[in-house]
Parts: structure tokens; C-alpha cells; sequence
């Protein structure tokens, strides 16, 4: 077991660091640099003024250098300073990560609470009104673009009922209800959302379990109905569902990107894409690398958890 | 045979006439369009739906319908470029991979999980925003989120195939590696690929209309259905119907293209049949 978490987590740097070059490439093929954004156009054409900011942002020196550099900060706990605040990129994500992973777990939460009942059911009921009913919601969920539905939430709020939003975030410590009341629209809209492709995994995967025969001896044994849709049903169904989770935990991290910037929430989503804009590269990269860090945290937590839900499960590895 | 499978599967009946309905009105854009996509008309800003404008106009007075109609070009255009660059590329990689098995396919593993580490919104942006903000970019940006998906189905089917018993006989009768590739595995993992491509166009769809909602689309005065949706958020206690009948439009496709996976994986898959 251990020896099967070490080699994952090590597997898990060497492609964080594969993905920090490829994030580093890309940043710097961004038409524009902080440059010719802080000084405008006039500015820029004055050499000597962009030649001294260049040599302040370090950009003069050699990519690899820069790349290099960059990554030793990294190893030591250091990802630089934001180029806009000054502030350290640590801090200001420190700072926004709390609001990004609520509404992340609150959605999974959600889409869980959703998606898992109704696919039971949908798969023991197949082919009536139930299953289709169903079916039918889950392909809206899935079909209907998450910054819409905030679009129409914001709109029906604010026109029948002059409701708008919180956009600050308060600690869910110091004020609890304050917070959900700025968590909960989006926690609802990505939880919807979500909930489509668990419910869809759910349906298959029961269809199958409830084939087995198995599911026929517990039903001659005269088991309740809802014992066995649970004990041998869900619980034999749970490994599917389990890696539909994994991948949806990646979608709704960047499904938090659109729903933070819908209802201007101070989240990380919102931060990288207004970091982007402003070519603050080193926010940009400290941030892209901890949400990246975190999915293949989730993806590891996952396939531990196989092993948790299905004893027959040996990992690679593992003797 | 075709009308068995009308009534036996109405929602991908349904779904492919929908698609069909969309492609052709998109082609046919410029034809049957009432207005000039791009004309502005003061006298008529923001209006709402009527018998002229049957969706009404933008802040500029311009017609929603024909930018709806116009914009299905660019939306539709990036979604089947994207999987389709995606597709072939991604396949080939996957069947690669998958036949010859070994160091290739170790070192070709590892390139598509560094991929697969990104959250795909996440990748679109930065790869959108890093190329600089066009429709092309951003189907380039689609593009490589979908690559890996379609490597790992090609492959572990590819690997099915391969261990079956008429690959093990084509080999044996000494057919060439690229032959056993081309003319026997390929048309056998092609129905997976097709169900897998269709529920990428629907995500592709939806990532673009994302992108171009964020600003890092089409630039105007071309638009997609995102950008036209992102247009009218601004003015959406004025003129919701600009909102609205984008996102609805978006809705449709992509619902449709769910359902023709669905429905192509229900009709292909022998288990499944009633």
C-alpha cells in the first residue's frame, strides 16, 4: 500500500513538472507581454523605460534561466510575486482558494445527492416514465451551459425579487450563514450541472449489477427490495461511479472558472482568468499548478479508494 | 430496416433530424437569413421579438435571428474542426499506441496523462489565451483537450481487438503491421470512436460557447452562439431575449448531439437491444 502511494505521488510531480514547462511555453506565446501592457503603446516604443521594466520582471534574462529559477522558488514553497500586487502568489491564492474548494465539494455534494438516488432508481425502473423522466433531466443538466444558468439565475433574482448575489466571501468560520448565503447559487448550478454524468453512471452501472446473478440469489432469498438495491446493488456499482467522480471534480474546478466570473465571486477560477488578461504570469502559473496539483491529488485519492470499496481490488504495486 | 430503427429509437430519430435541421440552416445562412448579420439599425435597438425581427435585435439593432443563423457557422464550424483535428490525430496516436504496445506506447501514455492533468476548461483558456483570441485558436485549444481522450478510447480498443482471434489469423497469414492496422483494426473500434466523437462535439460545443463567452472566441463582428450570449448578459435586464435565445440555441445542439451518442451506443451496442 505504501509502497503503491509513493510511486502514484512521485508519478504525480514528475507530471506536475511536465505540466509546469508546458504552462511555462504557453505564457510566454501570449501575444503581449506585462511590458507593453503597463507602459501602452507610446510607452513601449520608448526602449530605455522597457528595457529597465524588463530587467524588474527579470524578462531579460535567458527563458531557461527564468524557467529554472522559477522552478527552484517552486521547490523551496516560493511561487514569486504577483507583477500587479506585488503580493506573494502564495498569499493571494491562500487567500482565494477556501471559496473555490467550497464550492467545488459542495457541488460534488450535490451532484451526489442528485444523481446517485435517481440513477438507482432509473436503473430498477428501466424503460418507464421514471427512467425516462430521468434520463431526460440529467441530458438538460449536461446540455445546459453553467455560465447560462447563472445568467438566468442573476436574472430572475434581481428582476422579481431585487435579489442580488453576495459577492464578498466570508470565512465559513466567522459567519456561517453569511457564507452559504454566497456559496449556495453556485454550488446549486454546478451541482446540477453534475449531476447529469453521476446519474448516467449510476443508471449503467446498476443496469449491470442488477443483471448478475447475485442480485437473483438475493432476491430468492427474500431480501427487502431497497436492501438489496443498496448492499448489492449501489455498493457493487460504486466503482464506476467513483472514477465518473474523479473526472467531474476536474470539470467543476474549471466549471468554477465561468460561475465565479458569472456572479463575481473572488474564487481561484476568477483569478486565473484575470490574471491571464493582465499578464500576470507568475499568479497565473502558481495558480494553473495548484489546481492541476489538486486534480491529480483527487485522481490518486480515487484510485485508493477502489481498493477501499472493492476488496478484490490489488493495487499495482502493492504486495 | 431504416423505419425499424425510427420507431425503435425515437430520441435518435429526433436528434439527428434536429442536427441535420441545424447544419443545413447554418450552410444555408447566407440565403435564408432576413437580415444582414452585421447591419446596424438605430431605429430598432434593442426590440423585442416581432413579426420582422422573430427574435428581435441586439444594442445595435442588429437582427438576432441572422446572427444566430451566422454564428451556427463558427460554432458549428470549431466544434467539428476541433474533434475533428482531435479525432484523427488522437485515433491515430490510440491505435499506435495500442498495436505496438511497449516503449511507444509507454512514452506516448505518459505525453496524454500530463494532459489529462489539466482540468479541460483550464487547458481551453490558457491554450485560447496564449495563442491569441480567434475562432481557429480556439478549435486548436478544443482540439487538444479532446486528443487525449480519443487516444486512450482508440487504444484500449485497439487493444481488444488485437487479441482477438481473426487479428491473431491475419498476422499469422503474414499481413503487414500497417496492413492489420489499417484494414482490420480500425474499421472494427470506428462504431466506438463515432459514439465517443459525438458526445465530444457536444462538449466541444459547449468548451467553445465557454471561450468565446470569456472573450476568447471569434472576435466581433463575428460571433458564435457564446459570444453572442455574452454579448447580451450585459444587457439582460433590457433585452433578455438575446440571452436567452442564444443559450436555448446552444441548449438544442447540445442536447441533440448527447442524445445522438446515446442512441448511436444503445443502437450499436447488441447488449442494449430490445
Amino acid at each position: 500500500m505504501t509502497r503503491y502511494i509513493v510511486r502514484r505521488v512521485l508519478g504525480g510531480v514528475a507530471t506536475l513538472t511536465a505540466l509546469s514547462v508546458l504552462v511555462f511555453v504557453a505564457l510566454i506565446a501570449i501575444p503581449g507581454t506585462i511590458v507593453g501592457s503597463t507602459l501602452g503603446a507610446e510607452g513601449a516604443s520608448d526602449s530605455e523605460i522597457a528595457k529597465q521594466l524588463e530587467a524588474t520582471y527579470g524578462l531579460d534574462r535567458n527563458v531557461f534561466v527564468q524557467y529554472f529559477d522559477w522552478l527552484w522558488g517552486v521547490i523551496r514553497g516560493d511561487l514569486g510575486e504577483s507583477w500587479r500586487s506585488g503580493r506573494p502568489v502564495s498569499d493571494v491564492i491562500l487567500e482565494r482558494l477556501p471559496l473555490t474548494i467550497e464550492i467545488t465539494i459542495g457541488a460534488i455534494f450535490v451532484a451526489i445527492i442528485i444523481g446517485v438516488p435517481l440513477g438507482a432508481i432509473a436503473a430498477k425502473r428501466q424503460h418507464t416514465f421514471v427512467d425516462h423522466g430521468a434520463r431526460i433531466a440529467a441530458l438538460l443538466g449536461a446540455a445546459i451551459p453553467v455560465y447560462l444558468t447563472a445568467t438566468l439565475v442573476l436574472l430572475v433574482g434581481s428582476e422579481n425579487w431585487g435579489w442580488v448575489p453576495p459577492t464578498g466571501y466570508v470565512a465559513i468560520w466567522s459567519d456561517p450563514i453569511e457564507n452559504l448565503a454566497t456559496v449556495i447559487t453556485p454550488i446549486l448550478i454546478l451541482g446540477f450541472s453534475s449531476a447529469a454524468s453521476i446519474l448516467r453512471m449510476t443508471r449503467g452501472a446498476m443496469t449491470d449489477v442488477l443483471s448478475q446473478d447475485f442480485v437473483r440469489t438475493a432476491e430468492a432469498k427474500g431480501l427487502r427490495p431497497m436492501r438489496i438495491t443498496i448492499r448489492h446493488g449501489l455498493h457493487n456499482a460504486s466503482i464506476p461511479v467513483l472514477t465518473v467522480l474523479g473526472v467531474e471534480a476536474g470539470v467543476l474546478l474549471g466549471g468554477t472558472v465561468l460561475t465565479e466570473s458569472v456572479l463575481s465571486l473572488p474564487g481561484v477560477g476568477r483569478l486565473v482568468v484575470d490574471a491571464i488578461t493582465q499578464r500576470d504570469y507568475p499568479v497565473v502559473q502558481g495558480t494553473v499548478l495548484m489546481i492541476a496539483g489538486m486534480f491529480i491529488a483527487i485522481n490518486i485519492l480515487t484510485d485508493l479508494l477502489y481498493g477501499l470499496l472493492d476488496p478484490r481490488i490489488r493495487l499495482e504495486g502493492d504486495n | 430496416m431504416i423505419r425499424r430503427t425510427i420507431t425503435s429509437h425515437p430520441g435518435l430519430a429526433i436528434a439527428a433530424s434536429v442536427l441535420f435541421a441545424i447544419t443545413i440552416a447554418a450552410l444555408l445562412a447566407p440565403l435564408i437569413s432576413p437580415f444582414d448579420p452585421l447591419a446596424f439599425d438605430r431605429e430598432r435597438r434593442l426590440t423585442g421579438p416581432s413579426a420582422d425581427h422573430l427574435l428581435g435585435t441586439d444594442r445595435y439593432g442588429r437582427d438576432q435571428l441572422s446572427r444566430l443563423l451566422y454564428g451556427a457557422r463558427i460554432s458549428l464550424g470549431v466544434a467539428a474542426g476541433s474533434v475533428g483535428v482531435a479525432l484523427s490525430i488522437g485515433a491515430t496516436v490510440g491505435v499506435i499506441a495500442g498495436y505496438f504496445g511497449g516503449k511507444i506506447d509507454h512514452v506516448l501514455m505518459r505525453i496524454i496523462d500530463v494532459l489529462f492533468a489539466f482540468p479541460p476548461l483550464l487547458l481551453a483558456i490558457m491554450l485560447a489565451a496564449s495563442l491569441g483570441p480567434s475562432a481557429r485558436n480556439a478549435a486548436l485549444a478544443i482540439a487538444v483537450i479532446f486528443l487525449p481522450v480519443f487516444a486512450r478510447v482508440a487504444r484500449s480498443t485497439t487493444l481488444i481487438e488485437s487479441s482477438k482471434p481473426y487479428a491473431e489469423a491475419v498476422q499469422l497469414m503474414g499481413a503487414r503491421k500497417t496492413r492489420i492496422m489499417g484494414r482490420h483494426i480500425v474499421p472494427n473500434i470506428t462504431t466506438v470512436l463515432a459514439v465517443q466523437a459525438s458526445i465530444a462535439l457536444a462538449q466541444a460545443l459547449l468548451l467553445e460557447s465557454a471561450l468565446s463567452f470569456l472573450g476568447l472566441g471569434p472576435q466581433p463582428p463575428a460571433a458564435s452562439w457564446g459570444s453572442i450570449l455574452g454579448d447580451g448578459r450585459v444587457l439582460l435586464g433590457l433585452a433578455p431575449w438575446v440571452t436567452i435565445s442564444a443559450g436555448a440555441t446552444i441548449t438544442i445542439a447540445v442536447l441533440a448531439l448527447f442524445m445522438l451518442g446515446d442512441g448511436l451506443s444503445n443502437l450499436l451496442d447488441p447488449r442494449s437491444r430490445r
